[in-house]
């Protein structure tokens, strides 16, 4: 019995130090942690809308050109960026239900205002084996300038390879990618609903 | 004569295991996974091989300071809890102060956990030495792994993107063997090196 008192005090020690080591860390590293997610996603959008930034000047580039609206959706905070000039619209996708084949695939999409053309699409986070080539230039600048249907349920599609340009919203799929393909295209979809309804919605109110 | 001395001492020898005589990769054969993944560039070879130092280091100190307090039904729960501490320390110091590498060496950084290098040396040496020569030993353990992975990174880059240190070394026309990139690629490179080093070493396994 003496013993597994001792064994339980042993744990409550170790659990109470472990616990202290992991809030410290969090305080330690939260803020900085934080700033380059925001920073990722800034220059992404900064990009897209060919606006020029360094290093140093980029949240101060950011404040001055870009337009952050918040919108709630199921519950979570959802960012929307709008240029002050031009009026394109910067999202997050990837926030949803909709993942890759080994998990979320999560990126910046850039819009036109009215929401039928994609301006430029960059993939920030994602974990995909063989269809890691989400995240390159290659696969991603078929999207530069894409109409989009979106009287359609499919606004996007990742088609077979060499369909590219058979419909004006369609792009080539990766190569040995299939699900990827797939995942990608519903998450570009599904984000574009969620956003063009938000935004419908700040438009009729 | 200070030499000879050197080569007495008892620091002396934990860095000659550490290093050469059973270096946890060439040797022992461990952290292979990693050291096929991550040795595709130099700078990821290098921060791994820092971070790998690191847990080991500070995870056998810590093992080595607590072990006449940790029961021995709950050994190696507690090495995990202590190692999985130091290895989110790692991932979040990375995280916040170079995200590039960050994010190129994706999930190994979580599964330093899981090097089998850190686990040996609580287990082999922490667990029955004084703790100021645990922190030495998980140091040299550590370094000798750093070395392998840097040695292979540094015939990889080279090949697989005509770069060292992210330095354009090879000419526009040197065709770039894209296997190296690869962990199949790896193999062969880790397995010569394994070769070679242990010829260095000179140690061989009884037939």
């Amino acid at each position: 019995m003496n013993q597994y008192i001792k064994l339980l005090i042993f744990i409550t020690i170790v659990a109470f130090f472990t616990s202290f080591a992991f809030i410290s860390m969090d305080l330690l590293f939260s803020e900085k942690i934080e700033q380059n997610q925001n920073k990722a996603y800034y220059a992404a959008v900064l990009n897209h809308n060919n606006i020029a930034y360094n290093d140093a000047n980029i949240f101060d580039v950011f404040d001055a050109t870009i337009q952050v609206e918040t919108y709630v959706y199921e519950g979570q905070e959802l960012n929307v960026y709008i240029n002050s000039e031009n009026n394109n619209i910067s999202v997050i996708f990837g926030l949803f239900d909709a993942s890759g084949v080994w998990g979320d695939i999560i990126g910046i999409m850039t819009l036109d205002e009215n929401f039928t053309r994609i301006i430029n699409v960059s993939v920030l986070i994602q974990e995909e084996q063989l269809g890691k080539d989400v995240s390159t230039r290659g696969f991603l600048d078929q999207f530069l300038n894409l109409s989009l249907a979106g009287e359609t349920l499919t606004p996007v599609i990742v088609g077979p390879i060499g369909s590219e340009g058979d419909l004006d919203n369609e792009v080539d799929q990766l190569s040995g990618a299939t699900g990827t393909s797939n995942g990608f295209q519903n998450i570009i979809n599904e984000s574009y609903f969620i956003y063009r309804n938000l935004l419908e919605g700040r438009d009729n109110a | 004569m200070k030499l000879i001395r050197i080569r007495y001492t008892k620091w002396f020898n934990i860095l000659k295991n550490g290093m050469k005589t059973n270096n946890p990769v060439f040797v022992a054969v461990l952290g292979i996974c990693s050291s096929l993944a991550i040795s595709n560039t130099v700078p990821n070879a290098i921060a791994m091989g820092l971070g790998v130092t690191f847990v080991t280091m500070f995870s056998s100190m810590f093992v080595s300071m607590f072990r006449n307090y940790i029961p021995a039904k709950l050994r190696i729960v507690t090495y995990m809890i202590i190692i999985s501490t130091f290895t989110i320390f790692v991932q979040k110091f990375l995280q916040a102060y170079f995200p590039d590498i960050y994010a190129s060496l994706g999930a190994y950084v979580g599964l330093i956990i899981t090097n089998c290098i850190v686990m040996g040396r609580s287990e082999a040496f922490a667990i029955k030495n004084p703790w100021k020569y645990s922190i030495i030993d998980g140091f040299f353990s550590g370094m000798g792994y750093t070395l392998v992975l840097v040695l292979v990174a540094i015939i990889r880059e080279p090949l697989a993107f005509g770069t060292l240190f992210g330095i354009q070394v090879l000419p526009d026309n040197f065709t770039l063997w894209a296997s190296m990139g690869t962990a199949s690629g790896a193999f062969f490179i880790v397995g010569l090196m394994i070769w070679i080093l242990r010829n260095w070493a000179k140690s061989y396994e009884e037939a």
